[in-house]
């Protein structure tokens, strides 16, 4: 049986992989395929329908910038408008066709021969010179490992698998988490709950959101006049720049940003008990800064109980806290984020020498220039290792990656490709060049607010390393990836693989 | 009819209703009525204020619609329901238009908890004398309203004069100025005056929505109403347990009005006072005020047969009557004003 061959396979219909696919294009590859698991497109942007689900990006930086939208109805959009402009993205620039649907890829596997990757999907397998793991790292939810949760006689959900089925109205419902999903979801429900009660560990700092519609007259403006729409999206991304400096270099300037951040809760709150509850002991800027106006209006409800505490049992529609409080309740929903730092696909992916990804990565994710992982040949992660911000747009950063990914493909062209002049060819990231680059990377987040700002994060892996955020500015990033430097890669042509060297070996012996 | 301005997004947005009928009152003015939740549950019917629609219950639907069949309807010269002509200014009107509405939505012999907000409340007093409500109501609730005296009683405007309160308070209530656009000025300016302390930014705006979308003629006409209310001698003969709710902090029917009503009804099934609340007390505190709607049910509504076969009964009569059904979009609740649109009514029966 023949099966099929690609020259790219990307892993995912999310922003990543419907960038990727739209750059392919660009470069004049349409021997590729976009693998998604789900029925549709739009990844993360698809999966949380919670309600009130929004960014805390605005819209007109959290958008590609080949892809200007002038339709935008709000500074920060809903999930509904951003999951309506992925499709429309796929629609213009004509990259449905390469999406196959339902096809979860059960594992991809490396042959070292063949100079390709071996990808098992949910309808069959296909080969691939080169796979683009675009699977997001806000993609696979996390829900804690709660003894007696299964004697819950009531629904239980995560944020980002909302189940809308499930009647809330006039119900006893809690929330397990403070962080960006559940700040949205509080406020959202709280009306329509007989009784809220949210659990939280450890509280977030929470600033004002500029929020309103954008008027008719800017978005005619915008159409116009593109060059507007433009000059609002450089305006928002340098204002962001301008930030990094603090979060990175000089986390003792986020002092005066703690100020706002302790009026806005003042402004809300009055009660003092609750107020202590919900001031955060840490530097802010350490864990993700939220942005809301109406979660600690919410809070103050009297509808809504804030227990200072994690979770720590269920006994039937008994909620017990860590601290001993007891709640009942007859729906429960985790808004406790995402398996971040353990990636469930580096699980399926098997590198040179058998191993997977997850196994290399056990003591923390590390890749070149947050793209490739040593051993793992061309195979380019999208928002891989160290490629997180914590406050501008992951769209810059997925484009900067594109870039990296286009000039790989470059090479892999120039040094040989199929039916080239060289013959196959395949890049493999030098383990040496893999660990100076993260050398460097750790040591510029050394002083980082993330690392020293007193807090646990989900930008920490379980050994406490920032493998997620990346210690600089978008511009910086994007210089870092513009080329691959070839130097920092070995180059694997057929015969030179692991398995053929053995038989050689071999056949010599006998 | 008014301009539908109200909120379109969050959980103060009204929900898509499950059908849509029209209820034609005793002088043929044509009321817009909704219904929402669940098909086989006890029905329970909302009746708003003044200067409000429908979309004012938005999150008390929300709270009752898993297990109640919830009714709104509004008020004539509110929402999408028309004015009637000049001569039909009393609450002998409200009270006919109420059982316009019972009669339309409930299956004969199908008994509901009736409860009505501010003129709402005001409406079911207006009918404490017609024997329908006997008939109709298991139980009602009146929430943040008052009987009599609202000119001299109300703290809307801060003047300690009371002839100066007083006069300035009907000139608000009578006027038929425009009340312009929701800024944040005007929001400022009409927030405190309706809602408590407490009250959250998005209630303020939701409230300041429906508010502000009153159309001015019939605004100023059914505030003469108001101005002239005297419902004393009605609300002492409810014919049904009747339940009480008011805010703490009410500056428009300060809950001494509402002391009073509880003192003269005949069978008071409770009296909460909310706590800092204001006026608004449905969209401030929606389970506080589903909380009591829902004792009602239990504790009058309960034992009734309201299963399948009242339902089916209502269902077929409905057919009769016109409207077409339509499925709620779960989980889409942006899109309910476009939809509510896009509903055709096939008005039959006319």
């Amino acid at each position: 049986m023949t099966r099929e061959h690609v020259r790219v396979a990307v892993i995912g219909a999310g922003f990543g992989g419907l960038g990727a696919a739209v750059r392919l294009r660009r470069e004049g590859i349409t021997d590729f395929v976009v693998l998604e698991r789900a029925g549709a497109l739009g990844g993360t942007w698809r999966d949380n329908s919670y309600p009130g689900c929004a960014c805390d990006v605005p819209s007109h930086l959290y958008s590609f910038s080949f892809a200007p939208h002038a339709e935008w109805p709000r500074t920060f959009s809903g999930q509904e408008h951003i999951w309506d402009y992925l499709e429309q993205v796929a629609d213009i620039f004509g990259v449905r066709q390469h999406i196959r649907f339902d096809h979860e890829v059960r594992s991809i596997r490396w042959d070292d021969d063949e100079l390709h990757w071996e990808v098992d999907t949910a309808q069959g397998e296909l080969t691939a010179d080169v796979v683009v793991s675009a699977t997001g790292p806000l993609s696979d939810p996390k829900v804690p490992d709660i003894p007696g949760l299964d004697t819950f006689p009531g629904k239980v959900f995560h944020s980002a698998r909302w189940d809308h089925d499930v009647p809330l109205g006039g119900r006893r419902v809690a929330v397990v988490g403070t962080g960006a999903s559940a700040i949205q979801i509080v406020p959202s429900i709280q009306p329509e709950v007989s009784r809220l009660t949210v659990f939280q560990r450890t509280p977030p700092w929470v600033l004002p959101r500029v929020d309103r519609a954008i008027s008719a007259p800017e978005r005619w403006l915008h159409t116009r006049a593109p060059a507007t729409a433009k000059l609002r999206r450089g305006i928002l991304w340098g204002i962001r720049e301008l930030q990094v400096q603090a979060f990175t270099k000089h986390p003792g300037e986020l002092g005066f940003v703690e100020g706002l951040a302790k009026r806005h809760l003042g402004r809300a709150v009055k009660d003092p008990a609750l107020r202590r509850k919900l001031i955060p002991d840490y530097r802010i800027g350490c864990k993700r800064i939220l942005l809301s106006n109406d979660y600690y209006p919410a809070l103050a409800q009297p509808n809504v109980d804030v227990v200072a505490s994690g979770l720590r049992e269920v006994r039937g529609s008994t909620l017990v806290a860590a601290d001993g409080t007891e709640t009942e309740a007859d729906a429960l929903i985790f808004g406790t984020g995402f398996h971040v730092t353990d990636m469930p696909i580096a699980d399926r992916i098997k590198g040179r020498d058998g191993t997977t990804l997850a196994e290399t990565w056990g003591d923390g994710m590390e890749a070149l220039r947050g793209a490739s992982a040593a051993g793992f040949p061309n195979l380019l992660t999208i928002i891989g290792p160290n490629t997180g911000l914590g406050n501008s747009s992951m769209i810059l950063i997925i484009e900067a990656q594109l870039n990296y990914l286009a000039d790989f493909v470059r090479h892999l062209d120039r040094l040989g490709g199929p039916g080239g002049p060289g013959g196959r060819v395949a890049l493999d990231a030098r383990p040496s060049a893999v660990r100076d680059w993260n050398e460097r990377v750790q040591e510029r987040m050394k002083r980082t607010v993330w690392n020293t700002g007193g807090c646990d994060s989900w930008y920490l892996d379980a050994n406490g390393r920032n493998t997620t955020v990346w210690p600089g500015t978008t511009s910086e990033f994007r210089k870092v990836t513009r080329k691959v430097h070839m130097e920092e890669y070995e180059v694997l042509r057929p015969g030179s693989g692991k398995a053929a060297a053995a038989r050689r070996g071999a056949e010599a012996v006998r | 009819m008014t301009r539908l301005m109200h909120v379109t997004s969050g959980p103060y947005a009204p929900p898509v209703p499950r059908r849509e009928l029209t209820a034609l009152s005793a002088d043929g003015t044509r009321l817009h009525v909704e219904e929402h939740g669940a098909r086989d549950a006890p029905a329970v019917v909302l009746a708003h204020g003044w200067c409000c629609s429908t979309a004012f219950w938005a999150p008390v639907i929300r709270q009752l619609a898993p297990d109640h069949r919830v009714i709104a309807y509004d008020q004539r010269g509110h929402g999408r329901s028309p004015a009637g002509g000049d001569g039909s200014y009393h609450t002998a009107t409200l009270a006919d238009d109420l059982g316009a509405v019972l009669d339309a939505a409930l299956a004969p012999g199908e008994k509901a908890v009736i409860g009505g907000h501010s003129m709402g409340g005001m409406t079911l007093m207006a009918a404490a004398g017609r024997p329908y409500l006997r008939d109709r109501a298991a139980a009602v609730l009146l929430c943040s309203t008052g009987s009599a005296h609202l000119v001299p009683e109300s703290r809307v405007v801060p003047l300690r004069a009371r002839a100066l309160r007083s006069a300035a308070q009907r000139a608000l209530l009578v006027s038929r100025l425009p009340m312009g656009p929701v800024t944040p000025l005007s929001k400022k300016v009409l927030g405190p005056a309706i809602l408590g302390r407490g009250a959250t930014p998005a209630q303020i705006e939701a409230s300041a929505r429906i508010v502000f979308a009153s159309p001015r003629k019939p605004r100023g006409a059914w505030g003469r109403v108001l101005a002239t209310l005297d419902l004393d001698a009605e609300v002492a003969r409810m014919p049904v347990p009747a339940a009480v709710v008011h805010g703490s902090a009410d500056r428009l029917t300060p809950v001494r009005l509402a002391r009073k009503i509880a003192g003269l009804l005949p069978d008071c099934a409770g009296f909460t006072e909310l706590d800092g609340l204001g006026h608004m007390t449905p969209i401030e505190a929606p389970y506080a005020v589903a909380e009591v709607l829902r004792g009602l049910v239990r504790d009058h509504l309960g034992g009734r047969a309201v299963g399948a076969e009242a339902a089916a009964e209502a269902a077929g009569r409905a057919e009769q009557v016109e409207q077409v059904e339509k499925v709620e979009k779960v989980g889409k609740v942006a899109e309910g004003a476009d939809e509510q649109e896009a509903v055709k009514k096939e008005e039959a029966g006319a």
